[in-house]
């Protein structure tokens, strides 16, 4: 059975290959870290479900 | 006050442009100078009104036009699925230019419909004619961050007032929209 090497650190959208000695925080370029972050943290359903909450409002004002 | 949305050509009956003022110089003279001229004789963009029927107010307007991004913008997130099918040139989006509403009709969610107006109407012509995303040009980065990122739209990494939506999530605003119009009783 395949073991999951210890240099290998997972997240829950990428797997990052860990450079022998390398520090956690070079493993990454700032723009892919600032893309796994927001992919990680951003909650994109409760914005949107923030305007679906004006749906009845919506719906309410007649299209001429 | 009775809201209700309004065409281009019906909004050319009106002369209550002068009265609209949201607070910011820019769009208040785009609608009262512009904005009829940028949607009909120019046909640079589609106008859409929200008025008060009581006292032909103008509440809010918006302006949506087709545009296009490059796919080296977006995030990677977004990107890599247009770069799985080997797309490198900028694809079509439709941009919501402008957006307004009046200071005497705000944080009554009025602004909140009318984006959800904007991005149903662009759904609607990406269904026809193509369109990947939403894009919009926010006015300063109070309202981007206030309003459009917390109503669902994402940042673009290279530029600090531009968002966008993928049509995908546009897709999920639309249906409910539609669900609810579907679902209003029919009276005679």
């Amino acid at each position: 059975m395949a073991t999951a090497s210890k240099n290998t650190r997972y997240t829950s959208t990428k797997r990052v290959k860990k450079k022998a000695g390398a520090p956690a925080s070079s493993l990454l370029s700032s723009a892919d870290a600032k893309c796994l972050v927001r992919a990680i943290t951003s909650t994109p359903r409760q914005p949107k479900a923030k305007l679906l909450e004006v749906m009845d409002l919506y719906k309410s004002i007649p299209q001429l | 006050m009775t809201p209700v949305f309004v065409d281009t050509l019906a909004a050319a009956l009106t002369d209550s442009f002068d009265r609209f003022d949201c607070g910011e110089p820019e769009l208040n003279d785009f609608l009262k100078r512009d904005a009829l001229a940028y949607a009909t004789e120019l046909r640079m963009c589609k106008l859409k009104l929200l008025m008060n029927k009581d006292n032909g107010d103008v509440i809010g307007f918006y302006t949506l036009s087709p545009s296009k991004i490059a796919v080296q913008r977006l995030p990677k997130n977004v990107s890599r699925l247009f770069f799985e099918h080997h797309i490198e040139f900028p694809i079509p989006s439709w941009l919501i230019g402008k957006l307004a509403v009046d200071s005497r009709y705000k944080d009554i969610g009025l602004g909140r419909a009318l984006l959800v107006d904007a991005i149903c109407n662009a759904f609607d012509f990406a269904i026809r004619c193509g369109g990947a995303v939403i894009e919009v040009d926010a006015l300063n980065r109070k309202v981007k961050k206030n309003f459009y990122e917390r109503y669902g739209f994402l940042p673009l990494p290279d530029c600090k007032l531009k968002v966008f939506m993928p049509m995908n999530d546009a897709q999920i605003i639309f249906e409910s929209a539609k669900k609810q119009l579907d679902s209003r009783p029919t009276g005679g």
